[in-house]
């Protein structure tokens, strides 16, 4: 995906990042291999807990801040209050969610799974895997494409270094 | 993206009908669909041989333009386009006048039609002339004023100038059966169909897609610059297709045929692109239908073509109309199916600040299943009866397609129980 603002294209390289993880997750959650828990020792299960355990803790957190910090405010200042307002509020509904998730994560990546955590956690999933997606569908169509043109070329590097930085 | 997706899904919300108003052409739009297959089934027997004229099978096609098509198309684009152009609607009592007369017209004409009184199809046309003309106002009132995707307020124009036109020939139509009006009504007949299926909904359906397909794959809005070309060649399609039906000129129509088939191979091009690039994995099953209704586009183009130089014997009409409607109706279940639970979901976000309904919640699988299985049953069905030609097969195309509409009405009376439920809840 081309886009004009290195702040755009960056915050976009974290979608794909994500939709990735949520498309991972939405495929072990559903169908049937789904019916049953995994096994303690299934590798794959393991490697998605543990990414999935990063992404709740930091990642996500991190990546709603910036934007809340430095990209909505800006968007406000021109005018355009309706996007940081829905994006707003989506992020506090994500950052509810995790909270509910990530001792679930954390519980299953001690112990492993049981039929009744399994399916807490399923359940839990499909609705971050949603709602997540949901979410970047509207920063994709709505937020990123008028990033470009809204910050000078230096002030767009700086975001990208202040982004990384905080990382 | 293109820069007309910017504000689409971010202005959403803050151009959002009250939800009663896009809900009740789309409920009226289930009952019909409902209505259009059991009027089939009890004339399946007039379908294969069916030339024209009054009766049942015109009010079952009645049933479906009209009550189905029109009905989902003036819903959805109520709602859609002032998103799309970032420009207010703001006239609920107007549009909810519209419905009314919309549905009273369209009750009266299909009865007119199906016992061929002359007095209950000129009433019934006039009344549903009347909202179709209101809805025209509204609508290039939106248009007029631009908008920020320039493809889709493009073919928003020349939709509305062919729902005009198919609105007075269809009228003519009528006057016809009892004052001469036509020198062949057939060839005004066909024309009133072809600008209904491919000018209004074709044109709709082509336009929205440009935004619709990507927002629910995630993906790019294909650049304005192929989706204006693919406009210009339908319009242009359309109109040599239109003019060698008129004129008498089966070779027009049938170039008319072939550049609209350029036409729909851009349009296809544009999507299976964005699709290829989409970074949401699972479509989702929605897309089973839209793909089938992609499959049928072309289908049924080749089948018009194929009529008009004579190729498809004395059943090619048939053949013809059946295609487009299954193109048509196939496209507009697949995108009600993913709208109906979307929009229900972005006014329980506004009701509800914690944890609001998702689309999934609010999305009802089972009967969306049945639907599908029983659709594609119905197509091929149809499509068999009709070529053999078997009376029965035809009557149990009808049967599997009535069984596939009450389970989608099923699908929409629970998504509105459970947009309801979560909203008392909160």
């Amino acid at each position: 995906m081309y886009l004009d603002s290195q702040i755009a294209q960056l915050l976009h390289d974290e979608h794909q990042r994500t939709l990735d993880l949520m498309n991972r997750l939405e495929e072990a959650v559903t169908g049937r291999k789904a019916k049953a828990a995994p096994a303690s020792d299934d590798a794959a299960a393991k490697a998605l807990l543990a990414d999935m355990h990063a992404e709740l803790q930091a990642t996500t957190g991190h990546h709603f801040n910036f934007e809340e910090e430095n990209i909505f405010p800006a968007l406000t200042a021109i005018g355009d209050v309706a996007i940081p307002h829905i994006l707003r509020q989506e992020h506090d509904l994500l950052r509810n969610l995790s909270e509910y998730l990530l001792p679930v994560v954390e519980k299953a990546r001690a112990d492993g799974f049981t039929a009744e955590t399994w399916k807490e956690f399923c359940e839990l999933a499909l609705e971050l895997v949603e709602r997540q997606i949901s979410h970047i569908q509207k920063e994709e169509m709505g937020l990123l494409p008028t990033l470009s043109g809204l910050f000078e070329d230096d002030r767009d590097g700086e975001l990208v270094m202040l982004y990384a930085e905080a990382s | 993206m293109a820069s007309g997706a910017t504000a689409f899904l971010g202005s959403a919300s803050e151009r959002l009908l009250p939800l009663s108003l896009p809900f009740r052409f789309f409920a009226a739009a289930v009952v019909y669909h409902m209505a259009a297959w059991a009027v089939l089934a009890l004339s399946a027997g007039d379908l294969a041989d069916y030339t024209g004229g009054g009766g049942p099978v015109l009010a079952a096609i009645h049933l479906l333009t009209l009550g189905v098509f029109i009905m989902t198309a003036m819903g959805a684009s109520l709602q859609l386009l002032p998103v799309a152009t970032l420009q207010g609607f703001a006239a609920p009592r107007l549009i909810a006048a519209i419905w009314w007369l919309f549905n009273l017209g369209t009750m009266i004409l299909a009865l007119g039609m199906y016992y061929i009184w002359h007095h209950a199809m000129a009433a019934g046309g006039a009344l549903a002339g009347l909202a179709i003309l209101l809805y025209l106002w509204l609508l290039l009132g939106n248009l007029r004023r631009g908008g920020a995707l320039a493809a889709v307020v493009a073919h928003g124009w020349l939709a509305a100038g062919a729902l005009l036109a198919l609105l007075v020939l269809g009228l003519a139509l009528i006057v016809n059966q009892e004052h001469a009006v036509f020198a062949d009504a057939q060839r005004g007949a066909v024309s009133h169909m072809l600008l209904a299926a491919y000018g209004f909904m074709g044109l709709l359906v082509l336009g929205f897609s440009y935004v619709l397909v990507p927002m629910f794959a995630l993906t790019q809005v294909p650049g304005p610059k192929w989706a204006l070309a693919s406009l210009i060649a339908a319009a242009i399609g359309l109109g040599l297709a239109l003019a060698g039906v008129w004129f008498g000129q089966d070779i027009w129509a049938a170039v008319g045929g072939v550049v609209g088939l350029g036409a729909v191979v851009i349009h296809l091009s544009l999507m299976l692109q964005a699709l290829r690039k989409r970074m949401r994995k699972r479509l989702g099953p929605a897309f089973i239908l839209i793909r089938l209704a992609w499959v049928l586009l072309p289908l049924c183009l080749i089948f018009g073509i194929a009529w008009a130089v004579d190729l498809l014997g004395e059943r090619g009409g048939v053949v013809f109309t059946l295609s487009l409607l299954a193109w048509l109706l196939t496209m507009l279940l697949a995108i009600l199916q993913r709208i109906v639970p979307f929009l229900a979901s972005m006014h329980a976000a506004i009701a509800i600040k914690r944890r609001p309904p998702t689309v999934t919640a609010l999305t009802a699988q089972t009967p969306l299943n049945i639907h599908m299985y029983c659709h594609c049953a119905a197509v091929l069905l149809l499509g068999a009866g009709v070529v053999w030609p078997q009376d029965l097969i035809v009557m149990l195309g009808a049967l599997a397609g009535f069984a596939g509409a009450v389970a989608f009405a099923w699908f929409f009376l629970s998504a509105v129980r459970k947009y309801r439920a979560a909203l008392a809840t909160a």
